[in-house]
């Protein structure tokens, strides 16, 4: 992936993710076709977080705000743009997760629905398997880059509350 | 020469008292400045006492000043010896608790003294 950062381990992870701008421009181009089709996917996503007994307290009295927030959400990784400001807001929310409670295996679980539920979409509005391929595998590694800017600021955010620094928790990650 | 001074404190603590057994000085991100053998320091320790720190603020128990876990083999006390370090003693199980913390406090200001007098890069 191509980004300009001097954050080693985000450099680390879009060395090997291996994102490229061609995947990137293809994707980019078929977020006009993409875009009608999302609310779709937000209606069932939010219908299983309704359906489950853990997350669906969460939604009680903002499930319209929260389905906003997470259409907005699917529109700007579709985009094309992956700067400063798109990780900033990916890490945003990692925090305001741990604020709320919303714990790591909500958003592993909602990420594991998007990743069955968006290809399919990309195959509907790209006839041709080459190009749809392409869009296809950037949204994955679009997916993962941003679970893991969300998992990693959620882990330095609670770690930050506890008054465990980064350092310290690479220490205890690495105990032996 | 910092790490000859404080494990020379080291030294003097465990001379000081013969229930001491160990003693080791860590960073808040778990980097041992000195340990005094045998004592198996790790970040564990830092991770302890910012845990009583974040503990004692929640329960309106003003500022920290030591965390003790007593187990059946002795106690492990971990106090600050400066905002950023550790100071962590290891001692017998049933050591004189009020002696050995005013050592130990006496210890834990003689490193700060030397933290703040011959500063070092890690
Ligand atoms: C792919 C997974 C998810 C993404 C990308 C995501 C994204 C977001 C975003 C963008 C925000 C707004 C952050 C801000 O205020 O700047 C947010 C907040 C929130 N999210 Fe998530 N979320 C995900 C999963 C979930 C799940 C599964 C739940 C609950 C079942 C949830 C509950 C919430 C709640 C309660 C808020 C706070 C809303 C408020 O301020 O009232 N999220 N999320």
């Amino acid at each position: 992936m191509q980004l300009n950062t001097s954050d080693k381990n985000l450099s680390t992870f879009c060395t090997i993710s291996g994102l490229c701008a061609e995947g990137q421009s293809i994707l980019a181009s078929l977020a006009p076709a993409l875009e009608e089709h999302l609310p779709e996917v937000t209606d069932t996503f939010y219908t299983l977080l309704q359906a489950d007994a853990q997350t669906a307290p969460y939604l009680v009295g903002r499930i319209d705000a929260l389905k906003q927030t997470h259409l907005a959400w699917m529109r700007d990784i579709i985009g094309g743009v992956y700067d400063a400001a798109f990780i900033a807001r990916q890490e945003k929310i990692g925090e305001v997760h741990v604020k709320v409670h919303v714990p790591p295996h909500f958003v592993a679980a909602s990420m594991s629905l998007l990743r069955a539920e968006l290809p399919l979409l990309v195959e509907r509005v790209e006839p041709d398997p080459d190009r749809a391929g392409h869009a296809i595998k950037s949204l994955m590694q679009v997916l993962d880059l941003c679970h893991y800017l969300i998992d990693r600021k959620y882990s330095e955010t609670l770690m930050d509350n506890l008054g465990i620094s980064p350092a310290l928790l690479t220490r205890l990650q690495t105990l032996r | 020469m910092r790490t000859a001074m404080l494990k020379n404190i080291l030294s003097e603590l465990k001379a000081s008292s013969a229930d001491i057994d160990a003693s080791a000085i860590t960073t808040t991100d778990g980097l041992v400045l000195a340990s005094q053998l045998p004592l198996c320091v790790d970040s564990r320790f830092a991770t302890l006492l910012s845990l009583g720190v974040q503990s004692a603020q929640s329960a309106a128990r003003g500022s920290l000043e030591q965390v003790l876990i007593k187990s059946k083999e002795g106690l492990i006390m971990l106090s600050h010896a400066s905002a950023d370090t550790v100071l962590a003693v290891l001692a017998k199980p049933h050591a004189q608790l009020d002696h050995i913390g005013v050592k130990v406090k006496h210890a834990a200001e003689n490193v700060a003294h030397i933290l703040a007098t011959h500063a070092h890069r890690h």
